[in-house]
């Protein structure tokens, strides 16, 4: 017989696995251990206790309550709402139009001016209209403007990035 | 001999009629949810008849407020219902809604300011003092045999232990299922189950004399 008493986790792995390997140390312990044994039938009384239903019953009707509460449409809605959606669209209407007005917009222009396609006629049709639409552009914003677009964008932002994170915490 | 005899043909069959069974049901519950992605609420019901016990048992656990649980189990539901479409068959249904139980329970106790862990309660109060406005159904104050005492002592429990033990012991969920569903990692889910069920033993064995708890109810 092993000299010591089985452990309260090595009595649970061997009641949750319901098997206790052959000829092992801890099985011939427990032939000749009455403290192990009592231990063991005190775990099996309480896993079976555990195992009864605590008798909490939902109501009959639940089932129609549930339904009743479910409008039509209900089910999964649209991620964001049509005024989220203005919004979107405007936020990122507003960033492109800040980056562009940021940056050296007659540089991008002689980029697309270099650009070489095989043929002249395809680079006239394709390229020269948006060359010319940037040369065209005579963006005079306030530093005020700015500053205004830059909030509303990142309050958009924000919006968005809250609302996904509710979402997915209430999940 | 004659044993082993019929186990060699008869175990390869009931291996087979096994397979064929849980095939069946995983077809089921996939044709259930597709026509509940439909908008078939008769689908919608029978899944709620499916899976009602589970998300009772769940919040039984977690929640000891009686007028708010079986409100709680309504919400739990249209969460399933509006957000089945998302459902891409990842995992069993069962764990898919008992999380959705589980997170709406968690919402619900931080809404009430009902902490979570015996270890995060402020002060000289106790976890027992937070469920005490709650807990404790008129057949459990009596305290007549083992299950009412087994289920008072549950009761001042921790609310992720008692979902542990109920999960495992009640639902016969596997620690993987019980990991996903509580968002934590598996060996957390074992020692927290060991823990309870050894401080469970412990505390009914040091609270009432053996002989008449272990012995006269069995």
């Amino acid at each position: 017989m092993a000299h010591r008493h089985l452990t309260d986790e090595e009595i649970q792995n061997i009641l949750d696995k319901n098997y206790l390997p052959e000829n092992s140390v801890l099985k011939e312990h427990l032939k000749g251990c009455k403290i192990c044994q009592n231990k063991v039938q005190e775990y099996q009384t309480l896993y079976s206790e555990l195992k009864k239903d605590p008798g909490f019953k939902l109501p009959r009707n639940f089932k129609r309550l549930v339904i009743s509460r479910l409008t039509t449409g209900e089910i999964n809605p649209p991620l964001f709402s049509p005024k989220e959606i203005v919004l979107i669209a405007i936020g990122t209407f507003l960033a492109m139009g800040v980056t562009l007005y940021l940056v050296d917009l007659k540089s991008i222009a002689e980029i697309i001016n270099r650009i070489t396609l095989p043929r002249t006629e395809i680079k006239n049709m394709l390229l020269s209209p948006i060359r010319n639409f940037i040369y065209s552009l005579n963006l005079k914003l306030t530093l005020l403007a700015f500053a205004g677009l830059t909030l509303s964008v990142t309050a958009v932002i924000d919006q968005l990035i809250l609302k996904l994170k509710h979402q997915k915490l209430s999940l | 001999m004659l044993h082993k005899k019929y186990f060699a043909t008869s175990f390869p069959f009931t291996c087979r009629i096994l397979i064929e069974e849980m095939k069946k049901s995983i077809t089921d519950t996939r044709l259930l949810i597709k026509k509940i992605q439909g908008g078939d609420k008769k689908a919608f019901q029978s899944l709620i008849e499916e899976y009602q016990q589970l998300v009772s048992h769940i919040v039984f656990r977690m929640v000891y407020n009686k007028a708010d649980r079986e409100d709680l189990c309504q919400e739990i539901f249209i969460k399933v219902y509006q957000n089945l479409r998302g459902f891409r068959f990842e995992s069993k249904i069962s764990t898919w809604i008992a999380k959705i139980a589980y997170n709406s329970c968690i919402n619900y106790l931080q809404k009430k300011k009902i902490p979570l862990f015996a270890d995060r309660v402020g002060g000289d109060k106790t976890i027992e003092d937070f469920s005490g406005n709650y807990i404790l159904p008129d057949s459990l104050t009596e305290e007549k045999d083992i299950a009412s005492r087994l289920q008072t002592e549950i009761a001042k429990m921790d609310p992720p232990s008692r979902t542990i033990l109920t999960l495992y012991h009640l639902e016969e969920m596997s620690y993987i299922e019980i990991s996903q569903i509580m968002g934590i990692p598996q060996g957390t889910v074992k020692s927290y189950l060991f823990r309870a069920r050894k401080k469970l033993r412990e505390k009914l064995m040091s609270k009432y004399q053996k002989e008449e708890i272990w012995h006269t109810d069995i």
